[in-house]
């Protein structure tokens, strides 16, 4: 199975939020990384055909996917950015309708449910109504709706959003678990989540890709070129501006600093071993939010 | 090759049992050329085979109207509408119970586009535009399903009215004109709630909307001189009327299905 993307680009008005996009995705867990505003969402919007592009096209094994139509649309589960319920369906309730809107009825979709509620830790409250339930409940929700039709192609957008920790590895090895026959895209700000679960990441930035490998090559790029030093507060005033810092963490005797730079900066510090995020500091600058 | 061996030894005992005839067919059996199969074809027939089992199998087709009817009483679409029905009823059977006469065709006239109102209002009251990106994802088209729930609520509305029409105002001198007034209402004032849901964020508007068509409806079509005008027109002049309400409401289903999920 093979999702293909060719010079895909959408145009909103005079501006254009996605840039002659071109790849491959075959079975395995792809991270699509990059800032607020990077083309992340319209990009994902598109693979799911609900977003028309401007120009370029979408193919699931050489076939447009918009002539594929239901074809597609019946191997696709797609978790959006923010979940958008029925508040006053209960949470059984809901999973039903959306199983229905997916083709399956009866006693396979109560089988279904139950098994999905069990998995992501909600079959208390299936009766409860999902206006009474907390962005994370709604979240996992969103989650179960997803894998109500055991897709072959996943799309996640921010997925573990506002879930806790134990959640968020729940759904992590929830993720890794299925993604062996699958196609999973999932973005995500939190770096550590894609770390763990994604097999190639794809850097996205203002619009266009800017790299595709493995998490394990990204980090071999940015080998030697992270720091760690402890300098004290004056020191760091001086400094934030000069370099990309990674991470402060405040400590008795100053302010421990990563930075992540090409070269050793002028002043004492160590070098040691890089993490994704550093990958996303380095391609984006400390500062992004 | 192991296999036919175990194959063959079984034979053996296995023929004793049969007749010459018996045995002369499991050997033309044996002896036919086997044509071979490749992998990608099993596999092939059976995915295909799996697909069709883990269907549930039953003598209604599981298809698109399964879904439309499930997704209308679902979304309690029915119960609105019946409600709305209820409500109307009990203000007409409650008016013997007072000195106010109002004019049948008035009433039923006002009343007959409120169960298509309230279906209206209960689409705009819990829309959200994130589930329903969400619902353009799924293997049925929501703006299909929404068209045929429109459909089927206006045929539940249709059936209201005859049902009204024919148990409430039993003895009533024009039932046909009753009908068709009901009718052209209905389909109109039901095509200019659409067109308004199609521009609106939210349910208020509709909901006022149904307050003004009623209590306006009901006082204008007492006064005697427009009462008048309705007994006089023609069948002709009513058919048109009808005609071109239904007109006016299937470009507002289309209308209003487009922009809805565009």
């Amino acid at each position: 199975m093979e999702l293909s993307v060719y010079n895909l680009t959408k145009d909103f008005g005079g501006k254009r939020a996605v840039d002659n996009v071109s790849f491959k995705l075959s079975c395995g867990v792809y991270g699509l990384l990059g800032p607020n505003g990077a083309g992340k969402t319209t990009l994902m919007k598109m693979l799911v055909d609900i977003l028309t592009p401007s120009e370029g096209e979408v193919c699931l094994n050489g076939v447009n996917i918009h002539e594929l139509g239901a074809g597609y649309r019946n191997k696709l589960g797609y978790m959006p950015q923010e979940i958008g319920v029925y508040k006053n369906f209960s949470a059984r309730k809901f999973l039903k309708y959306i199983a229905a809107l997916k083709g399956i009825t009866g006693k396979t979709a109560d089988k279904k449910i139950e098994d999905l509620l069990n998995l992501v830790g909600l079959k208390d409250v299936g009766r409860k109504k999902l206006g009474g339930f907390s962005g994370g409940m709604l979240r996992r929700i969103g989650i179960a709706q997803t894998l109500l039709n055991d897709p072959e192609i996943l799309i996640l957008d921010e997925p573990t959003a506002g879930l806790d920790p134990q959640e968020r590895i729940r759904f992590r090895n929830i993720i890794s678990e299925l993604s062996e026959h699958k196609i999973v895209v999932l973005s995500t700000h939190i770096i550590s989540d894609m770390e763990f679960i994604a097999g190639k990441v794809i850097i996205m930035r203002n619009g266009g890709v800017l790299k595709i490998d493995t998490t394990d090559r990204l980090l071999q790029e940015v080998e030697g070129k992270v720091w760690s030093a402890t300098v004290s507060h004056s020191m760091f005033r001086e400094i934030k501006s000069q370099y990309i810092i990674g991470n402060i963490i405040q400590k008795s005797d100053g302010v421990e600093v990563r930075i992540i730079r090409d070269k050793k900066p002028d002043f004492h510090c160590e070098p040691i071993n890089p993490i994704l995020e550093d990958v996303f500091s380095y391609y984006f600058g400390g500062n992004v939010l | 090759m192991d296999m036919m061996k175990k194959y063959d030894e079984k034979a053996t005992g296995f023929m004793e049992g049969l007749s010459e005839t018996e045995q002369q067919i499991v050997l033309s059996v044996k002896n036919a050329p086997v044509p071979t199969v490749s992998q990608d074809e099993i596999a092939a027939v059976c995915n295909a085979a799996a697909s069709y089992y883990t269907e549930k199998q039953t003598i209604w087709n599981i298809g698109f109207w399964k879904v439309v009817f499930f997704c209308f009483t679902t979304k309690s679409a029915f119960f609105w509408i019946f409600s709305a029905f209820l409500l109307g009823s009990g203000v007409v059977i409650s008016f013997p119970a007072t000195s106010y006469e109002i004019e049948p065709l008035a009433l039923m006239t006002a009343l007959s586009p409120v169960p298509i109102l309230a279906f209206a209002i209960r689409e705009l009251q819990y829309r959200d535009n994130n589930l329903v990106l969400l619902e353009k994802t799924c293997k049925y088209a929501p703006a299909k399903i929404y068209f045929s729930c429109l459909w089927l609520g206006m045929i539940l509305n249709t059936v209201l009215v005859v049902f009204a029409g024919a148990i409430i105002f039993t003895g009533y001198k024009n039932l046909l004109q009753l009908y068709f007034c009901s009718f052209i209402a209905m389909f109109f004032v039901g095509a200019c709630a659409l067109l308004l849901l199609s521009f609106l964020d939210n349910a208020l508007p509709l909901s006022l909307t149904m307050a003004v068509w009623v209590l306006g409806a009901t006082y204008l079509l007492c006064q005697p001189e427009i009462l008048d005008v309705i007994r006089k027109a023609s069948l002709t002049a009513f058919i048109g009327g009808l005609v071109f309400s239904f007109a006016l409401f299937v470009a507002a289903t289309i209308k209003s299905t487009a922009k809805l999920y565009a």
